[in-house]
């Protein structure tokens, strides 16, 4: 069932995954400007996926995990495969969490989390168990869904007049420096850096050219998008409301009130993250799936399910309250895990093999 | 000297003992310039008028002179001269008559031959082509399938004047060899599309095939799939234009709804009226039919959910409304919507059962009793009885009952996860829709997409 | 291993059916009641005191099954955080509350002097109270009396009161839109200050209020616009009339439409003019240490009504009464302006959020003393009025008899 993923399906499964539940959340307000951040990171992150593309056009259409084993040896190379395995299922785990967060915040409150998780693990393994090509016929449907809802939500905020551009002004109070050290503080290893995650899907990728071409139109799109949807919650919140504001497309879509009758649009919202959710997470399951199928040797459809009450479980254990949620995400696991994971063993790999080509050739 | 086999008397014997004391097992003596013979068929399967002007008559008015009947070719020579305008085969073996015999086929033995002349007088009673009764429309043919396939054969050939048109006959039914006939355009259908269909058909296992439905199960590529894979439709235009389309039909003998492989989602929401009318209409209806999809699927564990659970996205002045509408009332909000809705199925169903003479008073009844009074009596509120009328509306808009049908159930479904999480529920249970809507697949044809794996046109 | 995904999978059903257990988010609504309206005041000890308005659904839904009674009914509590005291309710109460619907919150005056600080966190941070409740300052009553209002048309005092107020906004412009949202609003914008609607009430008679009061043809009580209350950090410092507020709301660009009456040739005789569209233009800058802020106000209108027979048929009777117009608006925006910065020293207009966001390095160093800058700033005002059309009749007509 190796079959590959047209242009328009890969389009649409990065493009959901990359506006997920960063478009809800907003950029880390680091700066008061945060939307400027996305932009400003256009051109690291352009070279951090440029390695990526490297990796994959140099491993000839290869797994990830076959790679890692390629350049590193058959020990290394396990080990290195195990990791990013659970490393997967720790993101998914965590994009889970910012979404339960959200449900819990929003729209049911006495609820207990596991109830929660549950129910949504369940969905979330029948969607990757449907195989990648099916995952990328749901990440079309979802990318319209998505995409028509933020734009029902951007004409109702307009037409309540709850959009003022001056809100966005002081511009560039504390200086471009602080914008770029800020992309390169948080806004590259997530959401961007998480295209990694594509790699691991080898060849139903349709070959590195495709991957390039939808690489960089999806990424480019995302910034354009995500840029949007922080000015839009900047100029209808206000930089000062929204640097305390927990969800801030939900506070603005709060604001919505035309003519008394159409208000309380949080469902919206909900909408909007809980299908952007699914599919993020049912792509780092496929991902870890297949991880561990290439470690032990069986169908990866045996280990989803089980892989999936794993990632519900470590979403309610891995942080005891939302600040630790936060800090975890905007301090340690980008020191401890997402640079290491996402740059320094990408590039390492890339040069070994990168070496041992040209050993062979030799 | 004919063979022991062919013996007059052995084959009637052997015919009564197989068919025992059947009542419309005719075997009739003829004689024929001076020859014994034996006439055998079913009466059942023709009618007497046919068998007179085209078997008998000429058996009896035609002179002989030519024939040799102590030749080996005499049944050649009759089957040429007399029988030349009807099916005819020559029979070797007349352990396999009853099978012939049950086919249609009236065996002509005559003495002196080691072989039987079987002649096909087939002629049934069947139904006139009459409107369609379970898919209207308002602008176009009025015209429907009938049990006949020979019928639906020519309905269909008469439209598509291409002789690229085919139609290949299968033997479906251990029991009741019911024939069942693949209708394509040679050349425009696919190859990968028509062997698993073939194939599928070979080892199809039934003991008995009445209607397509029974086909449908076997066809369908997973049990467990809740939408339908295949389309059925009763009416010419609609087939034909699938077979247009690159698609396959499927008639089977005795049911007037011939069956599409391989069915799309969109399918299902098409009526042959959106060609026939302007186009922006056209997508308006079609559009609103999906919505109305939509609505009959989720409109009551909305309800619920709003309700019970998220009273802050509704309107005051509106939940101010369902509020004093609620008062005093004994149930639940899901107890009374499961209530209302069983009712309704339990009408629907009565009503289409009911035979017509008393159908009036389940509409009276359903009416009064279950809507007005229920409310006056305070079992249930004014907002769930629109609601549920609402609901079975909608569901109503799908062209394709069947379709309509088996996502009833989903409702059901969707109701008690609204009540036990709320809007959350709903979206999940949406969410397990949609994933299983992209994971369907009909022979390699993705269920969501129109048919461009397959090339790269589009119908309409 | 598909055996162990079967296992999970079984795993997973039983799960999804253990959620049949509990509906831990469920409300019956027909056994709860929306609460409208809050009411905060003072109640011993320094706790507070809050009043909650509950509403009765099937009195206000008369033709439900309503029997004439009071739409809704008031139930207050007393304890240290308005959560509590709101979630205690049920000690007077039979039913559960509903909070998300809540239309108006009335602050005492005495709890505004003291400062809005200690009891907004909650309405801010709660899901269930919108940004859009209407918060305002009684003045001179006690706040829970302003709920003990019966409207002749059976609504409930929230929605009445809100009613009211947006009505009076969109129409005259003497009350500010006063939403819940602009506390936050002005608690983080640097260089403003809040600004809140006021009411108070008019009572004819001490008796106690009932619904029999509304099927009157006089009503009993009154609420009434008092314009609006003006506070710094947070605190109320006093209270703005109408016409200054009015004033305000014209600078701030939140001002509708309006009628501005002024006099035509000082001896009793006055033109009306109905103004539908009003737009300020600002520009502060700190010239030598003191902000200069200037002013410039366009606004276009029709002729509501004339007392004297200008000739408004010819094109000079338009430039007279535009003129007129332009005048009176000037004088009376540099008044208020003048009257604020002396009297009150708060900058509500927000002139100092204008530079801070234009100007930023200029408005740094005088963050923390804008007030008093804004008191000593030199304001320069240009108005200009621009009538287009006089509605149905051109001259006065009770001026125009014919001569025989």
């Amino acid at each position: 069932m190796e079959s590959k993923l047209t242009g328009l399906q890969l389009y649409a499964m990065m493009l959901v995954f990359l506006l997920g539940t960063s478009i809800i959340y907003g950029t880390p307000r680091l700066v008061p400007d945060s939307w400027l951040i996305d932009i400003a990171a256009i051109v690291p992150y352009l070279l951090l996926t440029g390695i990526y593309l490297a990796l994959f056009w140099t491993g000839c259409d290869r797994n990830l995990y076959e790679l890692l084993v390629a350049a590193w040896g058959k020990h290394f190379g396990k080990l290195f495969a195990l990791g990013y395995s659970v490393y997967f299922l720790y993101i998914a785990s965590r994009n889970l969490r910012d979404m339960v967060e959200l449900i819990l915040t929003a729209l049911l409150r006495n609820t207990p989390s596991f109830v929660i998780v549950l129910a949504f693990v369940g969905i979330v393994a029948y969607a990757a168990c449907g195989g990648i090509i099916a995952l990328g016929r749901l990440s079309i449907l979802i990318a319209g869904m998505v995409l028509f809802f933020f734009v029902v939500l951007t004409c109702l905020l307009y037409f309540s007049d709850s959009i003022d551009l001056e809100r966005v002004l002081p511009f560039l109070s504390e200086g471009l420096g602080a914008v770029a050290g800020a992309s390169l503080r948080s806004s590259i290893w997530f959401p961007y850096g998480e295209v990694l995650v594509f790699l691991a899907f080898g060849s139903s990728l349709g070959g590195a050219k495709t991957l390039r071409k939808i690489g960089l139109f999806s990424l480019l799109s995302a910034t354009a998008i995500l840029s949007f949807s922080n000015l839009l919650q900047t100029s209808v919140l206000g930089i000062e409301n929204m640097k305390y504001s927990v969800f801030a497309l939900l506070d603005a879509a709060r604001l919505i009130n035309i003519e008394n009758f159409i208000t309380r649009m949080d469902a919206l919202v909900a909408f909007i993250i809980i299908f952007g959710v699914i599919v993020k997470s049912a792509i780092f399951l496929y991902a870890s799936a297949k991880g561990a199928e290439f470690l032990f040797g069986s169908d990866w459809r045996g280990f989803a399910p089980s892989l999936a009450l794993l990632i519900g479980a470590l979403s309610i254990k891995v942080s005891r309250n939302n600040a630790e949620h936060v800090s975890e995400g905007l301090v340690y696991a980008i020191y401890w895990l997402h640079i290491p994971f996402q740059l320094a063993i990408p590039l390492a790999t890339l040069l070994l093999l990168r070496l041992r080509l040209n050993h062979k050739e030799a | 000297m004919a063979t022991y086999r062919f013996r007059q008397d052995r084959i009637e014997n052997e015919l009564r003992a197989h068919f025992g004391s059947s009542a419309d097992l005719s075997l009739i003596p003829i004689r024929l310039a001076d020859r014994d013979g034996l006439l055998c068929f079913l009466s059942t399967m023709t009618n007497s008028t046919f068998l007179m002007n085209n078997v008998v008559q000429p058996l009896l008015q035609a002179s002989y002179r030519e024939i040799l009947f102590d030749s080996a070719e005499a049944l050649d020579s009759l089957r040429l001269r007399l029988f030349g305008g009807l099916n005819t085969r020559l029979l070797e073996d007349p352990g396999h008559l009853p099978e012939w015999m049950t086919q249609g086929y009236a065996g002509l033995l005559l003495d002196g031959q080691d072989r039987m002349l079987l002649i096909h007088v087939q002629e049934l009673e069947k139904r006139s082509i009459a409107e369609p009764t379970a898919q209207n429309v308002i602008r176009g043919p009025k015209e429907a399938f009938t049990e006949s396939a020979d019928t639906n054969m020519s309905m269909i050939r008469r439209r598509i004047l291409n002789e690229n048109l085919r139609f290949e006959k299968h033997v479906i039914g251990s029991k009741s060899n019911t024939s069942v006939y693949l209708a394509y355009l040679e050349g425009e259908a696919d190859e990968r599309l028509l062997n698993p269909i073939r194939e599928k058909l070979r080892s199809a296992r039934l003991t008995g095939l009445f209607d397509s439905g029974g086909l449908e199960n076997e066809l369908q590529s997973n049990r467990f799939y809740l939408f339908p894979t295949t389309y059925n439709s009763e009416r010419p235009d609609s087939i034909c234009s699938c077979l247009l389309d690159k698609r396959v039909a499927l008639i089977v003998n005795g049911s007037p709804f011939v069956l599409i492989i391989p069915a799309q989602f969109t399918d299902f929401f098409k009526s042959p009226e959106d060609q026939y009318q302007w186009f922006v209409f056209g997508t308006f209806i079609r559009l609103l039919r999906y919505v109305a999809f939509l609505f009959s699927l989720t409109l009551p564990a909305f309800y619920v959910a709003v309700t019970c659970y998220h009273q802050e996205l509704v309107p005051t002045l509106l939940l101010t409304s369902i509020m004093a509408q609620r008062q005093g009332i004994p149930f639940p909000a899901v107890v009374e919507m499961f209530l209302m809705e069983i009712t309704f199925e339990l009408l629907r169903e009565a009503g289409t059962r009911m035979p017509r003479l008393v159908g009036q008073s389940i509409s009276i009844a359903g009416a009064l009793v279950l809507g007005e009074a229920a409310v006056q009596a305070g079992i249930v509120s004014n907002i769930t009885v629109i609601i549920v009328a609402l609901t079975a509306i909608s569901g109503y808009v799908s062209p394709v009952y069947t379709f309509g049908a088996n996502i009833r159930l989903f409702r059901f479904a969707l109701i008690v996860l609204s009540s036990v999480i709320g809007l959350y529920g709903v979206i999940l249970g949406c969410a397990y829709l949609l994933i299983h809507l992209t994971r369907i697949e009909t022979f390699g044809v993705p269920y969501l997409s129109p048919l461009s794996r397959f090339s790269g046109k589009r119908s309409a | 291993m598909r055996k162990l995904a079967r296992l999970v999978g079984a795993v997973l059903l039983l799960g999804a059916c253990l959620q049949m257990s509990g509906c831990w988010d469920m409300v019956e609504v027909s056994r709860a009641s929306l609460m409208t309206g809050l009411a905060l005041e003072p109640g011993h000890n320094g706790r507070i005191l809050v009043t909650l308005e509950v509403l009765n659904s099937a009195e206000t839904m008369s033709f439900e099954g309503g029997k004439g009674g009071s739409p809704s009914q008031l139930y207050s509590n007393e304890a240290d955080t308005i959560v509590e005291a709101m979630i205690r309710m049920n000690e007077h109460l039979d039913r559960m509350l509903i909070p998300s619907h809540i239309r108006v919150i009335i602050v005492d005056e005495r709890i505004a002097r003291e400062g809005l600080d200690r009891f907004m966190d909650f309405v801010q941070r709660s899901r269930y109270v919108r940004e859009d409740v209407t918060l305002l300052v009684s003045r001179g009553t006690k706040a829970s009396d302003m709920l003990r209002v019966a409207y002749p048309d059976g609504m409930y005092a929230g929605f009445g009161i809100q009613s009211q107020v947006f009505n009076y906004h969109n129409n005259w412009g003497g009350v500010p839109d006063s939403f819940m949202y602009e506390v936050a609003q002005s608690a983080f914008s640097p260089g403003k200050e809040l600004l809140l609607g006021a009411v108070t009430l008019d009572k004819k008679s001490d008796k106690e209020e009932s619904v029999e009061n509304s099927k009157k043809l006089d009503p009993q009580t009154l609420v009434r616009i008092a314009g609006s209350a003006a506070f710094r950090e947070n605190r109320l410092i006093g209270f703005l009339s109408k016409e200054d507020t009015r004033m305000v709301l014209l600078v701030t660009n939140q001002l509708k439409r309006t009628t501005v009456s002024f006099p035509l040739d000082g001896q009793g005789k006055y033109a009306a003019i109905r103004l539908i569209r009003c737009h300020t233009s600002k520009k502060v800058q700190m010239i030598e240490g003191r902000p200069l802020i200037s002013i410039n106000v366009e606004a276009a209108g029709l002729v509501a009504s004339m007392d004297d027979n200008l000739a408004i048929d010819k094109i000079h009777g338009y430039e007279q009464l535009d003129r007129l117009a332009s005048e009176h608006l000037k004088e009376s925006l540099t008044a208020t302006i003048g009257k604020v910065q002396k009297q009150y020293k708060v900058d509500v207009f927000g002139f100092g959020e204008h530079l801070y966001r234009h100007r930023y390095h200029e408005f740094m160093p005088v963050s923390k003393e804008w007030n008093e800058q804004f008191a000593k700033a030199k304001v320069v005002v240009q108005v200009s009025v621009r009538i287009e059309r006089s509605e149905l009749k051109s001259r006065n007509q009770t001026q125009n008899k014919v001569v025989n």
